[in-house]
C-alpha cells in the first residue's frame, strides 16, 4: 500500500518537482541569509566587531567585572563579610531623567576562583546578588541558590574541586554546593568579583516587536574580615576601553583599599551571552518557512487530485481499507518530506554558517548535539507539517481551501508571534497552542533563568521546549488525520 | 456584459462556496481583532483591526477559487462555449468579487472598530486615525481581491496561485528579518504589498514606517494591477 501511495507521488512530475523545489529554496535562502547579514562596528564600514568570549563549555559567554585578585598555588581558602553593598542604576522609566540608587536583582558580589585573568576562562564564585540573595555559580551556565540572609562568605579549593559557603553568623557554615573544574592548573587567581548588568527592560514597539533598553549600573560592594593578606590587584576584567558618563565624573570602578577593607565597584556580568552577540544558527534555517508553503501545496494536492481526478475510486476500489489508505498515503509524503527536509538543513547549516564566518560575522557556537537537534527538529517540523496540510486536504477535499487553512494555522500564528504588534504574552500563548509551536525546534539558544533578558518570541526564544513544541504539531496533525479518516469512512468517495 | 454577470451570479448563487468565504472573512476578521483589541497594543486602532491580517487569506482564496477554480473542474470551457467573449467573463467575475469582498470588508471592519471602541480605553476618536485605518483596510482588501483574481487566471493553478499568494502576503517579514541591514529591510518592506499596503493599519509613530500608508496602497495597487493585466492575458490567449 505504502508502496503504491510512494509510486503516486514519484511519478507526478510536478509534484516531485515542487518538493525538489521546496528543499532547494531551503537551501538557498540560507545562503542568501548569510550574506544577508553584516556586522560592523566602530566607524567603518565593514570593521569586525570583537567577538564575545568563549566559556569552557563552549558558549558565547560575557565576562566582565571588577576583579580583584591574588595568586593562589595549589589549595587554599578565602573568607570574607560584605559590610555593604549598594549600587546606582542611570536613568530607569518610567521617566528616565534621574540616576537612582539600588541594585539590579542580578548584581553580584562575592568570592571567586578563575584560571587565570583571560575573559571566558573557567571560574567558580560565590556571590551576595541583588535580590536573588547567595548563589554558587560556575562557568557562565551554572547556577545554585544559597541562603537568602547570608553575609558572610567562604570559598575553598583542594585539587579541582571548588567549594562555596554561607554564613550569617560566621560562625556556623553552609555548603551551598561543591564544583568540579576539570583542567583547572595548579596556580589559579583567588579574589573579589564586582559586577552589575545592565538594567534592562522591554516594551512593546508601535509597529511590533519589542523596544528593548539597556541602562548602565554600577555595584559597590564593602568586603571586610578578609582572612587572606598579601597584594590585591585590581583589573577591569573584560575592559572594551569605553567610558560612560557616571564613570568619568561621578564614581569610577575600582579597588579603595583601607587596612583590612575593600570597596570595589563594578560593572558587567558573568553570564552566557544571548543573541543580542550575533546571529545563531536557526538564523540559517529562517527560509524554511517559505519552502513550508511550497511543501503545503504537494501534501495538498496529493489527496485532493485524488478526488478531483477521481482516482480516489480505483484506489478505494484496489484497497478498501479507507483508513488505511489515508494513513498510508499520510506516511508517504510525511517520510518523504522529513528526508528531503533532513538533507536541505543538514546542508544549509554548515555551509550558511560556514558564509557567514568567512563573511567575517560572529556565528554564536552552539554544540554538536543542538545543531542536530535544530536540523532534525527542523525536518520534523516540516513532515508534520506536511502531513497537517494533506489531512486538512483530506478533510476538506479542496484544494484552495486546504492551502489556506494549512499557512493559516501554521504559518500566520508564527507571523504574528513574531513580527506583529501582539503583545508578548499573547504571542507566547500562540507558540504553545497553535501548530506554530513546532518552531520552538530552532531556538539556538537556551534561555537563563540567572539572566535578566526579555527572551521574547521575536527575538527567537519560544515558550516550549522543543519537543513539546514538536508534540503540539504533531497533537494537531494526528488530530486532523483521525477527522479525515473519519469523514473519508462516512462519506461517498 | 448583463448575460456575463448573470451567469457568473447564477454560478456564485447555487453553489454554498462564496456564502462561506465571505462569512469566514469576516468572522475571522471580526474574532482576532476583537481579541487584539481585548489584550491591548501601544497602536489601539491597529490592535482594534488586527483581524485584516487574517481576513486578507480568505479574500485571497475566495478570489483564486473564483477564478481558477473552474479550470479545475473543467467548467471553463463550458463558461468560454457560453460566452466566448473572456474579457467580458473576467470582468463579470471581478465585477461580483469586489461587489463580495466590499460587503463583507465593510462589515468586518465596521464591526472590528465599534468592538475596539467597547474594548479599548482611550479609544482615539473616529476622525484620528481609526476613520481612516478602517477605509484603507477596506481598499487594501479589494486590492488583494484583485490580487488574487490575477494570479488565478495567470497561474490557473489554484493551489499554485493560493501559496503563491498567501507566501507573498505573509512571507516579507520572514525575508525581511534575514537582512541585517536597516536600509535593505526597509526597501523590501516598501516593495512588497503585504508589508507596505498593511501600514494603512498604522496610527501611532508615522514616522519611522518605511512607507506612509498612501503611497503603500499606492505599493498593493502597483501589484495588484500588474497581476490582472498578466492574469488578464493569459486568461484571454491561452486555451482553455
Amino acid at each position: 500500500m505504502i508502496r503504491a501511495e510512494w509510486h503516486k507521488l514519484r511519478t507526478v512530475r510536478g509534484w516531485l518537482g515542487g518538493l525538489i523545489a521546496a528543499f532547494a529554496v531551503i537551501i538557498g535562502l540560507g545562503v542568501l541569509a548569510a550574506f544577508g547579514v553584516h556586522t560592523s562596528c566602530g566607524q567603518q564600514e565593514g570593521e569586525a566587531c570583537p567577538a564575545p568570549p568563549i566559556g569552557p563549555g563552549g558558549q558565547a559567554v560575557q565576562d566582565r567585572f571588577a576583579f580583584v585578585h591574588q595568586k593562589l598555588d595549589g589549595d587554599g581558602t578565602l573568607t570574607a563579610h560584605i559590610a555593604d553593598f549598594t549600587g546606582i542604576i542611570t536613568y530607569p522609566p518610567p521617566n528616565h531623567d534621574e540616576l537612582v540608587p539600588g541594585l539590579v536583582p542580578w548584581a553580584k558580589a562575592g568570592l571567586i576562583i578563575k584560571d587565570g585573568t583571560k575573559p571566558g576562562s573557567a571560574y567558580a564564585s560565590v556571590m551576595l546578588t541583588g535580590s536573588h540573595g547567595v548563589r554558587m555559580q560556575h562557568n557562565y551556565t551554572e547556577d545554585k541558590a544559597g541562603p537568602t540572609d547570608a553575609r558572610w562568605l567562604r570559598i575553598t579549593r583542594s585539587g579541582n574541586t571548588i567549594k562555596g559557603y554561607a554564613s550569617s553568623d560566621a560562625t556556623r557554615w553552609a555548603e551551598i554546593r561543591s564544583v568540579d573544574l576539570p583542567g583547572l592548573p595548579r596556580t589559579v587567581q583567588i579574589g573579589f568579583l564586582v559586577a552589575s548588568p545592565a538594567n534592562v527592560t522591554a516594551k512593546p514597539g508601535p509597529h511590533g516587536g519589542s523596544i528593548v533598553q539597556a541602562r548602565f549600573t554600577q555595584a559597590t560592594a564593602v568586603f571586610d574580615h578578609v582572612d587572606r593578606t598579601g597584594t590585591w590587584t585590581y583589573e577591569k576584567l573584560g575592559d572594551d576601553g569605553g567610558m560612560t558618563d557616571w564613570e568619568k565624573f561621578h564614581h569610577n570602578a575600582g579597588l579603595d583599599q583601607h587596612g583590612g577593607t575593600l570597596t570595589i565597584s563594578g560593572s558587567g556580568d558573568v553570564a552566557p551571552a544571548g543573541n543580542e552577540a550575533g546571529a545563531t544558527i536557526a538564523h540559517t534555517l529562517t527560509g524554511m518557512i517559505v519552502a513550508l508553503i511550497a511543501v503545503f501545496v504537494v501534501a495538498v494536492l496529493f489527496i485532493t487530485a485524488e478526488y478531483r481526478r477521481d482516482l480516489i475510486r480505483t484506489t478505494f476500489t484496489a484497497m478498501p481499507h479507507r483508513g488505511r489508505v489515508l494513513a498510508a498515503k499520510a506516511a508517504v509524503i510525511g517520510a518523504v518530506v522529513f528526508t528531503g527536509g533532513l538533507i536541505a538543513a543538514a546542508i544549509t547549516v554548515p555551509l550558511a554558517v560556514h558564509l557567514m564566518r568567512s563573511g567575517g560575522n560572529f556565528v554564536i557556537p552552539s554544540s554538536t548535539a543542538t545543531g542536530v537537534r535544530v536540523v532534525v527538529g527542523s525536518a520534523a517540523l516540516l513532515a508534520l507539517a506536511a502531513v497537517l496540510a494533506y489531512a486538512v486536504g483530506a478533510l476538506l477535499r479542496r484544494g484552495v481551501a486546504a492551502v489556506a487553512v494549512a499557512v493559516l494555522l501554521v504559518v500566520l500564528p508564527y507571523i504574528l508571534a513574531t513580527t506583529s504588534i501582539l503583545p508578548s504574552a499573547a504571542a507566547g500563548w500562540l507558540l504553545r497552542l497553535t501548530p506554530a509551536a513546532a518552531f520552538a525546534v530552532q531556538q539556538a539558544l537556551p534561555s537563563y533563568p540567572q539572566v535578566n533578558m526579555p527572551y521574547a518570541p521575536s527575538d527567537g526564544y519560544y515558550p516550549l521546549p522543543a519537543w513539546a513544541g514538536l508534540l503540539v504539531l504533531a497533537g494537531w496533525a494526528s488530530a486532523a488525520l483521525a477527522l479525515a479518516v473519519a469523514r473519508t469512512r462516512r462519506a461517498d468517495a | 456584459m448583463r448575460a456575463a454577470l448573470h451567469a457568473e451570479w447564477t454560478k456564485l448563487r447555487t453553489i454554498p462556496e462564496a456564502a462561506v468565504f465571505l462569512l469566514l472573512t469576516v468572522v475571522l476578521t471580526v474574532a482576532l481583532s476583537v481579541t487584539a483589541a481585548a489584550l491591548g497594543a501601544v497602536d489601539r486602532v491597529e490592535a482594534s483591526l488586527l483581524g485584516v491580517r487574517l481576513g486578507q487569506a480568505v479574500v485571497a482564496a475566495w478570489a483564486i477559487q473564483l477564478l481558477a477554480g473552474e479550470f479545475g473542474t473543467g467548467l471553463a470551457s463550458t463558461t468560454f462555449i457560453a460566452l466566448p467573449r473572456r474579457l467580458t467573463v473576467l470582468t463579470a467575475k471581478a465585477v461580483l468579487l469586489l461587489t463580495g469582498v466590499l460587503a463583507a470588508a465593510v462589515v468586518s471592519v465596521t464591526a472590528s472598530v465599534l468592538a475596539g471602541r467597547i474594548l479599548i480605553d482611550d479609544y482615539p476618536p473616529l476622525t484620528d486615525g481609526p476613520l481612516r485605518a478602517a477605509a484603507g483596510s477596506v481598499g487594501y482588501l479589494l486590492l488583494i481581491a484583485l490580487l488574487g483574481l490575477g494570479a488565478g487566471a495567470a497561474l490557473r493553478s489554484a493551489v499554485g496561485a493560493t501559496s503563491i499568494v498567501l507566501g507573498l502576503l505573509y512571507l516579507t517579514p520572514v525575508i525581511i528579518g534575514m537582512f541585517s541591514d536597516l536600509e535593505t529591510q526597509h526597501h523590501i518592506f516598501r516593495a512588497m504589498p503585504g508589508t507596505a499596503g498593511l501600514t494603512v493599519l498604522s496610527t501611532v509613530d508615522m514616522g519611522t514606517l518605511p512607507i506612509q500608508p498612501l503611497p503603500g496602497l499606492v505599493v498593493a495597487a502597483t501589484w495588484a494591477f500588474v497581476t490582472l493585466g498578466v492574469g488578464a492575458a493569459v486568461f484571454c490567449a491561452r486555451d482553455v
